[in-house]
């Protein structure tokens, strides 16, 4: 039983999509992104029909059960803030899918606010999902320890935090992540006690 | 002495760097333009756009994309005719000669690409043209008589 709840908590964990840091690209762009973690891999290619939505597809694998799901992803720009210097977003997010192994459906629903300029950076998203009826709240707070023109390397230091909120229960979790990225790439590598992750990202 | 006489040299040299300077513009019909904290040399075959919310390189790879791809870019100019500058929120346009690019377009494909054209310049027979954006989402020209025989599209 306890393994179950763990199980169900790593794959609300990798479902959201806290990750996930440009929700919405620009018009006719697609995205391409990789993770692999100790439990998880996980692709996913998305095209941005407009500057406001981007659509796309998952392949979400569970390396300790051997299960697989596919998921459709939408992404939904409500409301952007563009200012000197910085610029804010508020993202509807939906996935529906099936599990591969039993053809279960599941679907996750979720909202995303996001605030950056040039040296920090903070997130905020809540979603909701199906399958295990359970909410998870992320929470970046990110910080650039030095800022670079349009064609040198980004670095970013964030603090990732999360609480699932799961048949009356919460947890917890903290992951110190790395963020770099250069022209159309990044990379960003997290690691904590229990988990490490990295994801290799490329708009075209 | 020598103090003085330093100080003499170097004050010589900016004077004389700053005639090189004024007389390179005029010869090559460029002027100068602040944006943010940056001054900005704009010349004929250019124009320079202030951008807000332009905050990391990954977000404006898209300005860049889309921008290169207009017909009149001259894409043999810095990166595929754009140049972005993230620390001073503006981006230089060149332009093929004798073409003009539509401002308007210029202000959607930025719209497309996630960010705000707040303002925009361009040279017209050697002044500097500024647009701004109306209510309407059109970029409406602040200080332009339309006495010149340029082709251009507003």
């Amino acid at each position: 039983m306890g393994k179950e709840i763990i199980r169900l908590f790593l794959i609300t964990i990798f479902l959201s999509s806290h990750l996930f840091s440009h929700p919405v690209i620009f018009k006719g762009g697609k995205v391409f992104w990789v993770t692999q973690s100790l439990n998880y891999n996980d692709i996913r290619f998305g095209t941005s029909q407009t500057s406001n939505w981007l659509i796309g597809g998952r392949l979400l694998e569970d390396r300790n059960s051997n299960e697989s799901f596919v998921l459709i992803n939408n992404n939904y720009l409500l409301k952007r803030w563009n200012a000197l210097n910085s610029q804010a977003n508020i993202y509807l997010l939906s996935s529906v899918g099936i599990n591969t192994k039993d053809n279960k459906e599941m679907g996750a629903f979720g909202i995303h606010g996001d605030w950056e300029n040039r040296r920090y950076m903070a997130m905020q998203m809540m979603e909701y999902f199906s399958h295990n009826e359970s909410w998870v709240s992320s929470t970046r707070l990110a910080i650039s320890p030095y800022t670079v023109d349009y064609t040198k390397m980004s670095v970013w230091l964030i603090a990732n935090y999360e609480v699932t909120y799961q048949d009356d229960e919460y947890s917890s979790t903290l992951i110190p992540v790395v963020r770099l990225f250069k022209g159309n790439y990044l990379v960003e590598f997290g690691k904590s006690k229990d988990n490490s992750f990295l994801s290799l990202m490329i708009h075209f | 002495m020598a103090r003085y006489l330093f100080f003499d040299i170097t004050f010589c040299m900016k004077k004389t760097l700053l005639i090189i300077l004024l007389l390179t513009l005029s010869y090559g019909q460029s002027k100068i333009i602040t944006m943010n904290n940056d001054v900005v040399i704009i010349s004929q075959d250019e124009v320079v756009v202030e951008v807000l919310g332009m905050v990391c390189s990954l977000c404006a790879y898209g300005l860049e994309k889309g921008l290169s791809d207009l017909d009149e870019i001259n894409k043999k100019k810095y990166d595929n005719g754009i140049y972005i500058d993230i620390n001073n929120q503006y981006i230089k346009i060149s332009v093929l000669k004798n073409k003009s690019v539509d401002i308007d377009k210029v202000a959607s494909v930025i719209r497309d690409s996630g960010f705000e054209a707040n303002t925009v310049f361009e040279l017209e027979d050697n002044k500097v043209v500024e647009y701004k954006l109306d209510k309407s989402n059109k970029m409406k020209p602040m200080n332009h008589d339309h006495n010149h025989d340029k082709d251009h599209n507003h």
